[in-house]
């Protein structure tokens, strides 16, 4: 399967990867010769056959809905890359005049 | 050095204090630092934690089952007391809120971990080449890779600096190590162990077990790992077995089916006759073979490489730089995503994340990430059948021994097929287990690889428990590390 830089380029952007020119160039090569390898999946038999998600056949589980403690906001900033008084400060979410 | 049983054995009753078994441990990991096994360990809190056991003991209080042994863990589970990287750029000096549910439960049972090893990144490589902070070396030749994702779980256990290690397993990531190391290696069934606290690479294939020298340890430390956790949704609710005296059982009449798809192509000649003189040894021990077919193997790998990845891409969509990890700059939010993205991941799994990427995005999901679902319901059928006939399947678990480093690290797909053995377990959420049998001409170890029925896992360690009684492939140490032994 041939693929081509921009398609490359354009999973990356859908995947929130920045490429270098580097990166981006091995990958198409890498990349195709990867899905032409799934390209064998082709001639399995599946016509009548579900789709698998998980290997067990485990049902849903529900907890009692009972209070109990959280970490509180000291520990849940401990991580964090940048803080302002006592939130997680993040880039400008919506661009002026969009809220 | 000692077990895992023979060190918590020695500490219960008192023949050795978990303060010298941890300053020994200490100085074997210390004077083995060129095989890269270990990214942190922790010598203060280790040593305290041995004291406090030695304190109970002294005290007259009860101890548990793995009191004083010093246990390795895969950096990729969850520790509130020692960094968690995850072999990742991303998480350098990310420090984690809890502790996963499986380190919990070896604390509790007085084991003290050492250390967080080595991985290829967020468990994604079949080599640990993949680690943001370097590779990990084989201990039986410092040119060859461990295998991975666990290997630097696998060499630390290997070397003799821990009895014990754990390991993560999404497509064989504790198995293939484990036989490129010499060591045994266990991924229970899909369910059996807590993933609470491990970082989520493949959620429907992922499984956390030991690694250790022998099944008997596998079987000891299974006591402590294994059981619901009422924090991990798709933990099985059953209770399990008693692994460690499930293991006594001789095994006359066991039957082994061996599956013509794993004697194949592309398997080495060294390999394939190391795996046969093993079953040799076990039908002496009375299992008898028979020869069956797993007619969908041919698709595991390709089906695997679609359904890993497009779970990783979702898995890994958290590590956007915003609560934790790496955060670059950028001109707005979707550029500070793929700038923290762009640097904080490696190759690997860049790549990884663009597969799935691709085989979820519209037009190409029922093409790729679809028709791999349905294959894997075929792979699932394979096994359901051949454990209608027989016990245990057995074969290889790598078509080589441990490559050279660099060997594979050009050419992706060449990388990824070093676990066509391995992966169809994990589709299949059945239990493996690598137990050494043999060495190729250069003095490389070779795996046996046992495969169960979900939840089979007692059957894979009596197995492999009676086979290691009657060899002593088990019992060899890469020669660099005997004199070290000897000292100990």
């Amino acid at each position: 399967m041939s693929l081509a830089l921009e398609d490359v380029r354009r999973v990356a952007h859908l995947a929130r990867l920045n490429l270098t020119e580097d990166e981006a160039a091995a990958y198409v090569g890498q990349l195709a010769s990867i899905l032409d390898y799934f390209e064998r999946l082709g001639t399995a038999p599946t016509a009548d056959v579900p789709p698998t998600a998980h290997a067990l056949a485990l049902q849903d589980v529900l907890r009692d809905d009972v209070p109990a403690a959280g970490c509180g906001p000291d520990l849940a900033l401990r991580n964090a890359p940048s803080v302002d008084q006592g939130f997680f400060k993040v880039p400008k979410v919506l661009a002026d005049g969009e809220a | 050095m000692l077990t895992v049983f023979e060190t918590a054995e020695g500490v219960r009753r008192g023949r050795v204090l978990a303060e010298d078994v941890m300053r020994d441990c200490l100085k074997r990991i210390g004077a083995a630092a060129e095989i890269c096994a270990f990214l942190h360990v922790d010598a203060e809190r280790s040593l305290a934690a041995a004291r406090r056991i030695d304190e109970a003991r002294s005290r007259g209080e009860a101890l548990g089952p793995l009191c004083g042994v010093p246990i390795a863990v895969k950096d990729n589970l969850c520790t509130s007391f020692a960094p968690t990287t995850c072999g990742s750029a991303m998480l350098a000096g990310f420090s984690s809120l809890y502790d996963a549910e499986v380190v919990r439960r070896l604390e509790r049972a007085g084991a003290i971990v050492v250390g967080k090893t080595n991985l290829d990144e967020f468990a994604m490589g079949s080599s640990t080449e993949n680690s943001a902070f370097g590779p990990t070396r084989n201990p039986w030749d410092p040119e060859r890779v461990p295998g991975g994702s666990s290997g630097g779980s696998a060499a630390a256990v290997a070397a003799r600096l821990v009895p014990a290690a754990l390991g993560s397993d999404t497509g064989g990531s504790i198995r293939q190590p484990a036989a490129l190391c010499g060591v045994t290696g266990l991924k229970p069934g899909y369910g059996r162990v807590s993933r609470f606290g491990l970082v989520a690479f493949g959620s429907s294939l992922d499984q956390v077990g030991p690694i250790t020298t022998d099944a008997r340890d596998a079987a000891l430390l299974m006591n402590v790992l294994a059981g619901p956790d009422a924090r991990d949704s798709t933990s099985a609710p059953d209770a399990p077995p008693d692994y460690v005296s499930a293991i006594d059982a001789p095994i006359g009449g066991l039957r082994i089916g061996l599956p013509r798809e794993y004697f194949g192509e592309g398997l080495s000649t060294e390999v394939e006759a190391a795996v046969h003189g093993a079953i040799d040894v076990l039908r002496t021990l009375g299992a008898r073979t028979k020869d069956i077919t797993l007619p969908h193997t041919e698709y595991a790998a390709a089906c695997y490489y679609l359904v890993a990845p497009a779970e990783a891409s979702s898995n890994l969509a958290r590590f956007d730089g915003l609560r934790y990890g790496r955060r670059a700059e950028g001109a707005d939010l979707i550029e500070v995503y793929k700038a923290s993205r762009g640097q904080g991941l490696g190759a690997e799994v860049k790549r990884r994340i663009m597969i799935g990427t691709h085989a979820l995005s519209s037009g190409y999901y029922d093409a790729y990430y679809d028709k791999a679902s349905r294959v894997r319901t075929l792979i699932r059928g394979d096994f359901e059948r051949a454990f209608s006939e027989v016990d245990v399947i057995a074969g290889p678990v790598t078509p080589t021994t441990a490559f050279c480093l660099g060997e594979k690290t050009s050419d992706p797909l060449a990388m990824y097929l070093s676990d066509v053995y391995t992966i169809p377990a994990n589709l299949a959420g059945i239990c493996g287990i690598s137990v050494p049998c043999g060495f190729d001409a250069r003095g490389l170890p070779i795996g046996l690889q046992l495969m169960g029925p979900v939840f089979g896992e007692a059957r894979l360690l009596q197995t492999a428990h009676q086979f290691q009684l009657a060899t002593d492939h088990h019992r060899c140490v890469p020669p660099a590390f005997l004199a070290t032994e000897a000292a100990a």
